[in-house]
C-alpha cells in the first residue's frame, strides 16, 4: 500500500512516533518490575 | 480426588452452558457465531444456577442433594438447546482449523492456548490469597456449614454474592478444590468472551488478539483461579457490551439479553452499576448515527436498563432487608444502617484509600500510565493492568476519529471505557483490579485500531506493532509460569500440603494448632481475618472494621470485653500482632485506637492463660521475596468462672 511509485507516501513521522511511543511503554513497565526481577534472578541463582 | 473435583466443575459448567443455550433458543434465537453462542449460554446458564441457588439458600436448602437436583432439572431443561450447541462446538473446531494458516491468528490463537495452559496449578493448590479466605470462600463456606444464607455480622457478607454462590456449589460438589476451579472456569470464559466479542465488533483476528492480550494482564494472571469476583464481573460486562453493540442486529431482544447479563454483572459486584450508568450514557452514541437517534436511544435505554435491573436486583433487596441499605456499606450516609457503625468506618477508610492516584483532572489524564507503570499508587504492581492497554490507548483514540468503518461501534465502546473510567477514580476506591471491566473492551478496540492505522504506516513500523504484541504475550505467558511455580510442588505431589501451607500462610501455624487441639465444644475468638476460611471449629472474627458481634465503640476496657466474649461462650481467644498494631485493619482514628487499646489492655488479664505462643520471620510477600516480617501470636485459653456481670450485647 506504501511501497509502489507514485503511490501515498507512507506516515513515517507518524510511524516513528508510534514505535518511540511503544517502546516507552515497554521500558517504563520493564523498570517497575526491575526490584521483583532482581528477587528473582537472586532466587534462581541461589 | 483432584481429578474427581475437576470432572465435577467441568459436569457443573457444560450444565450451565446446555441450559443457557436452551435459554438462548428461546428467548432470542438470533443468529450468532459459534463461540459468541457457547458464552452468551455460559453467561445465562451461569445466571440461572446462581439465582437458583441464591433462591435455595435464602429457603434453608442449601444442601448437596439440592444442588444435584438443582443441576440435574438444568440438565433436562438443557437438551433443547444441544442441537444448536453441537452446531456452535463444530463452527468453533471448523473456524480453528481454517486458521492454520493465518500466521496473525495463529500467533494469538496459540498464545490463549499456553496462557490458560500454565495458569491450572493455581485452580489447583489450596487457596491461601487473603481476600478469598478473609471472605471469598468464607462467606459461602459459612452459608454452606449452615445450610442457608443468614445474616452473618461480617460487613463483607453483604456485598452482590452471586459468583459465592457458585464457590458454595463447589464447596458442596468438590469440598475445598471446589471454589478455585469454579473461579478458573469463569477465567477461562472471560478469555472466551472477550475473543468472541473481539469478533463480532472488528473481526477474528482483533478478538483473538484481545484475548491473548487479556492473559498478558497481571491482575487476570493474578486472580485466575482465586475468590475475587471481577473475573467474572467482567465476563458479565463483556457479554452485556457484545449483545449490545453488535453491528449485525441490534433487536430489542439481543438489548433485553444483554441487560440481563449486566444484570448478572450487577449480582455479581457493585462496580456494576459503573458499568451500567456507563452503558446507558453511551448508548446515544451508539445511536446517534441512526434515523431516529432520540427514540432508538431511549428505547434501548429503557428495555436495558429494565432487563439489567429485574435480574440484578435480588442481593440488593436481600440487602435492603438485612441492613436497612440496598448498596450496604456503600451510599451510608443516603441508606444509615443503625447497627452497623462499621460502614461509617467503612467509607472513612475508602475516602483515605482512595486518595493514593490523585484527585486532580491532571491526575486522571495520568491515570492510565499510573495503572499500568506505577501499580503501588493503584493497589499493587502484582494487580496492575500491564502495558498492553496503556500502548493501545494512542491508536483506539485515534482510530475513533480517524476510521470509518464499524465506527459507531468503537465510540461507543471507547465512550463506555472513558465514562466508566473517570467515575472509578473520581467516586470510586482507585484499585487497579477494579479497572478490569475496561481492559478487554481497549484490549479489543486498540488491536484492531492499532493494525488498522499502521497500515498507513512504514512496513518497520507495523513489525514494530506485532513485536510489541508477541512481546506482551511472551511477558504474560513468563509472569503466569512465576506465578504458577509456587503451586506446582503442591500439586505435583512434590511438597505436602502442610508444607506449603505453612510456606504460603503466616497464621498457618497456629491455625493447624487449633485444628488440631481444639474441638467443636470449643469457641474461638480471633482477630486474624484469613482465619476465617480454614479454621474449622466455631470462630468468632473480632474486628470493628468488618464484624459486628458487638459495639466497640460501647466497650469500656479489656475486662468488658471478656466478658463480652465469656456472654458469647468463647472459650479460647488468639491474638497475633495484625491486631495489636495501631490502625489495624486499614482503621484510622478514634475507633482504631479504642480497639487496639482494649485488646492490649484484655490481655493483660490473668483470666487468659497462654497455651500456645509462636514467634518467627516470615516472607512480607506472598510471591515474591521482599523482606521478612516478624510475627508473634498466642492463643490463650479463656477461664469465665471470675466474671460477674456480663455486659449486656
Amino acid at each position: 500500500m506504501s511501497e509502489g511509485p507514485g503511490e501515498r507516501r507512507p506516515w513515517a513521522g507518524m510511524g516513528l512516533l508510534w514505535v518511540a511511543w511503544l517502546i516507552a511503554v515497554a521500558i517504563a513497565y520493564f523498570c517497575q518490575f526491575k526490584p521483583f526481577a532482581l528477587a528473582v534472578l537472586s532466587k534462581l541463582t541461589g | 480426588m483432584t481429578i474427581a473435583a475437576i470432572a465435577v466443575v467441568v459436569v457443573y459448567y457444560v450444565v450451565a452452558i446446555g441450559v443457557g443455550s436452551t435459554i438462548l433458543q428461546r428467548a432470542a434465537p438470533e443468529a450468532r457465531g459459534g463461540l459468541s453462542h457457547i458464552v452468551t449460554s455460559a453467561g445465562a446458564g451461569l445466571g440461572v444456577l446462581s439465582l437458583a441457588l441464591m433462591a435455595a439458600g435464602l429457603a434453608g436448602a442449601l444442601r448437596l442433594f439440592v444442588i444435584i437436583a438443582v443441576l440435574a432439572s438444568c440438565a433436562v431443561a438443557a437438551i433443547p438447546g444441544l442441537r444448536r450447541l453441537r452446531g456452535a462446538s463444530a463452527e468453533v473446531i471448523q473456524a480453528w482449523l481454517r486458521l492454520r494458516t493465518d500466521r496473525q491468528a495463529l500467533i494469538p490463537l496459540f498464545a490463549i492456548a499456553l496462557g490458560l495452559l500454565v495458569n491450572i496449578p493455581q485452580a489447583l493448590a489450596p487457596p491461601t490469597d487473603a481476600d478469598s479466605l478473609a471472605y471469598h470462600f468464607a462467606v459461602p463456606r459459612a452459608f454452606v456449614d449452615a445450610g442457608h444464607i443468614f445474616d452473618l455480622p461480617w460487613l463483607t457478607a453483604y456485598q452482590p454474592l452471586g459468583q459465592h454462590m457458585h464457590y458454595a456449589a463447589g464447596l458442596l460438589l468438590a469440598g475445598e478444590q471446589g471454589p478455585p476451579l469454579i473461579a478458573y472456569g469463569a477465567f477461562t470464559l472471560l478469555v472466551a468472551a472477550v475473543v468472541a466479542a473481539g469478533a463480532v465488533w472488528f473481526g477474528k483476528v482483533a478478538g483473538l488478539w484481545a484475548g491473548a492480550l487479556m492473559l498478558s494482564v497481571p491482575v487476570v494472571i493474578g486472580t485466575a483461579a482465586s475468590g475475587q469476583v471481577e473475573i467474572a464481573l467482567t465476563f458479565y460486562t463483556v457479554l452485556a457490551l457484545m449483545l449490545v453493540a453488535n453491528p449485525g442486529h441490534s433487536s430489542v431482544r439481543e438489548l433485553a439479553l444483554g441487560g440481563a447479563m449486566m444484570g448478572l454483572a450487577l449480582g455479581t459486584k457493585y462496580y456494576a452499576l459503573i458499568s451500567l450508568g456507563a452503558v446507558v450514557l453511551a448508548l446515544g452514541v451508539l445511536k446517534a448515527h441512526r434515523r431516529r437517534p432520540v427514540l432508538e436511544a431511549g428505547t434501548a435505554v429503557a428495555v436495558f436498563s429494565a432487563a439489567a435491573l429485574i435480574v440484578g436486583c435480588p442481593w440488593y433487596l436481600r440487602n435492603l432487608a438485612s441492613t436497612g441499605n440496598p448498596f450496604f456499606p456503600e451510599f451510608n450516609a443516603l441508606f444509615p444502617s443503625p447497627l452497623w457503625d462499621q460502614a461509617a468506618a467503612f467509607t472513612e477508610w475508602v475516602r483515605i484509600e482512595k486518595r493514593s492516584g490523585g484527585e486532580s483532572f491532571l491526575a486522571l489524564l495520568r491515570s492510565p500510565w499510573d495503572a499500568a507503570v506505577h501499580g503501588d499508587l493503584f493497589g499493587s504492581v502484582q494487580y496492575g493492568i500491564g502495558p498492553s492497554a496503556l500502548a493501545l490507548i494512542p491508536a483506539a483514540v485515534a482510530a475513533a476519529f480517524v476510521i470509518r468503518e464499524a465506527a459507531p461501534v468503537r465510540r461507543f465502546l471507547l465512550a463506555f471505557t472513558a465514562l466508566f473510567w473517570g467515575v472509578w477514580f473520581f467516586f470510586a476506591f482507585q484499585r487497579a483490579r477494579h479497572l478490569l471491566p475496561v481492559i478487554p473492551v481497549l484490549l479489543a478496540v486498540g488491536s484492531d485500531a492499532a493494525v488498522r492505522l499502521s497500515g498507513s504506516f512504514p512496513r518497520w513500523s507495523r513489525r514494530a506493532t506485532t513485536a510489541f504484541s508477541i512481546v506482551a504475550c511472551i511477558f504474560g505467558i513468563a509472569i503466569s509460569v512465576v506465578f504458577n511455580a509456587q503451586f506446582l510442588g503442591v500439586v505435583a505431589g512434590t511438597q505436602s500440603r502442610a508444607s506449603y501451607l505453612r510456606n504460603q500462610l503466616a497464621a498457618q501455624p497456629e491455625i493447624e494448632w487449633i485444628n488440631s487441639n481444639l474441638t467443636q465444644g470449643d469457641t474461638l475468638a480471633h482477630f486474624n481475618r484469613t482465619y476465617n476460611f480454614p479454621v474449622r471449629i466455631p470462630a468468632y472474627h473480632l474486628s470493628p472494621f468488618s464484624s459486628l458481634y458487638f459495639r466497640w465503640s460501647s466497650l469500656a476496657d479489656g475486662d468488658d470485653l471478656l466478658s463480652q466474649l465469656c456472654a458469647m461462650n468463647v472459650t479460647h481467644v488468639a491474638v497475633d500482632d495484625e491486631a495489636l498494631k495501631p490502625g489495624a485493619e486499614g482503621l484510622s482514628g478514634l475507633l482504631a485506637n479504642h480497639f487496639t487499646g482494649i485488646v492490649r489492655d484484655a490481655l493483660r488479664s490473668s483470666q487468659l492463660r497462654t497455651q500456645y505462643e509462636f514467634k518467627r520471620n516470615v516472607a512480607r510477600f506472598r510471591t515474591l521475596d521482599r523482606g521478612e516480617v516478624a510475627i508473634s501470636a498466642r492463643i490463650m485459653a479463656l477461664d469465665c468462672r471470675a466474671i460477674i456481670s456480663p455486659h449486656p450485647a
